[in-house]
């Protein structure tokens, strides 16, 4: 079962995940990162 | 220091970053780990069904590959101690997979389609709402399980039951069970939903918009469309984003209705509240797709972040397997269950019929 998470940590977790991702655009945008492949 | 003396409250700081990283890097490695077994095991075996065209190797996907490895370590032996904290970050995976998807829509997709969704989920709203009421008075539930199970199975899952906890304050039994039973019934829809959409022959972007309009839990509803096809999976993030959308407005209104009964807590900013509830994510998945629309990345880069969503979304479906306990299949109590199976059954249908009806005439393309 997943554990109890409150709407405060959940915010946070969201939150996390947007500024990563964005950082990753940004990095991939501006040629920092190198192509990324699966 | 004595062994005596009362601790001092640097003894009992909070840890710093550096520990806490430290702490769910394990779980972390856990989660890559069997993820990457997943890809490894689905690449294996696709070429020994080449090299060895007679013999009938399993034909996986790594999807499916993750999940089923995560179900076997996590119900047998179990996730040991070391490894919790970091599997419980499959939740952020999961997050920053769906952000990165959003570099894959154009706007005017997410317009049409998810405002389709929108308002689709508004019709399911309210059916699955006052059948969820029904089945609770008929089963004799309790009235505030009764209002759990129908958050959870009619927005988000377990993050609308967690986000709807505060709100209206119930026995902190039944949130257990309220959770226990949308967990079962996601861990239901991954191995039925593919199997109905292959038998109906459901196109990608149908499959997906189904998926993601009547699976619970968002981490459930994308494997079960992902299951489909990656691009299922796609179609499944974007409905079930739109689906999120409303957990705010359907918490606060039964907030209203149980404080307006003296049992839960006075809403007093009603504006505040539902930004509180309101899943953030869905903002930068919209401005992902915002820059993708307007040229800001190049072909090249859109496929990186592409493939980068790709491997965000490898842990998060590990954690779901992990996560998964098939003892909770009996171990909640039949009436609760009972409810939410015919519940999710009835949405099952009602979103079905919903999909059929929009491409049938025409309003989604």
């Amino acid at each position: 079962m997943a554990a109890p998470q409150t709407s405060h940590t959940r915010i946070n977790i969201d939150l996390i995940a947007v500024a990563i991702a964005l950082t990753l655009a940004a990095l991939i945008r501006f040629n920092i990162l190198p192509p990324v492949s699966f | 220091m004595s062994a005596h003396t009362i601790p001092s409250p640097v003894a009992v700081a909070a840890p710093s970053l550096t520990t806490r990283f430290l702490h769910v890097l394990p779980g972390i490695g856990l989660l890559f780990g069997i993820g990457f077994l997943g890809k490894l095991l689905e690449h294996t075996f696709t070429q020994l069904r080449t090299s060895h065209p007679g013999v009938p190797f399993p034909h996986l996907e790594y999807v499916l590959w993750a999940i089923l490895l995560g179900l076997a370590i996590g119900n047998s032996m179990g996730v040991a101690p070391l490894f919790r904290a970091g599997v419980a970050t499959y939740e952020l995976w999961l997050k920053l997979g769906i952000v990165l998807v959003g570099a894959r829509f154009v706007l005017q997709d997410i317009l049409h389609i998810g405002g389709l969704s929108l308002a689709l989920v508004a019709v399911e709203l309210i059916l699955s709402l006052s059948v969820m009421h029904l089945l609770g008075r008929i089963f004799r539930l309790p009235p505030k399980l009764t209002s759990l199970l129908a958050i959870g199975s009619s927005i988000c899952g377990v993050t609308a039951i967690m986000a709807a906890q505060g709100a209206i304050e119930p026995e902190e039994e039944d949130t257990s069970t309220a959770i226990a039973a949308i967990l079962t019934l996601g861990a239901i829809a991954l191995f039925t939903f593919p199997a109905i959409g292959h038998a109906l022959h459901m196109s990608q972007q149908g499959y997906g918009m189904w998926a993601g309009l009547a699976v619970d839990n968002t981490a459930e509803s994308l494997v079960t469309g992902s299951l489909y096809g990656e691009e299922a999976g796609r179609w499944t993030v974007l409905a079930k984003t739109a689906r999120s959308g409303f957990i705010g407005f359907v918490v606060l209104a039964y907030a209203v209705y149980w404080s307006s009964r003296g049992l839960a807590p006075d809403v007093e900013h009603k504006g505040i509240f539902l930004w509180r509830k309101f899943p953030k994510f869905i903002l930068g998945f919209l401005a992902l797709s915002i820059f993708a629309t307007s040229g800001f990345f190049s072909h090249t880069q859109l496929t990186s972040l592409a493939n980068l969503s790709r491997w965000a979304f490898l842990p998060a479906f590990a954690g779901v397997g992990l996560r998964t306990n098939l003892r909770d299949l009996t171990g909640q109590g039949w009436r609760p269950l009972i409810v939410g199976i015919l519940g999710e059954i009835f949405i099952a249908l009602i979103t079905l019929g919903l999909v059929y009806w929009s491409y049938n005439h025409g309003v989604a393309r």
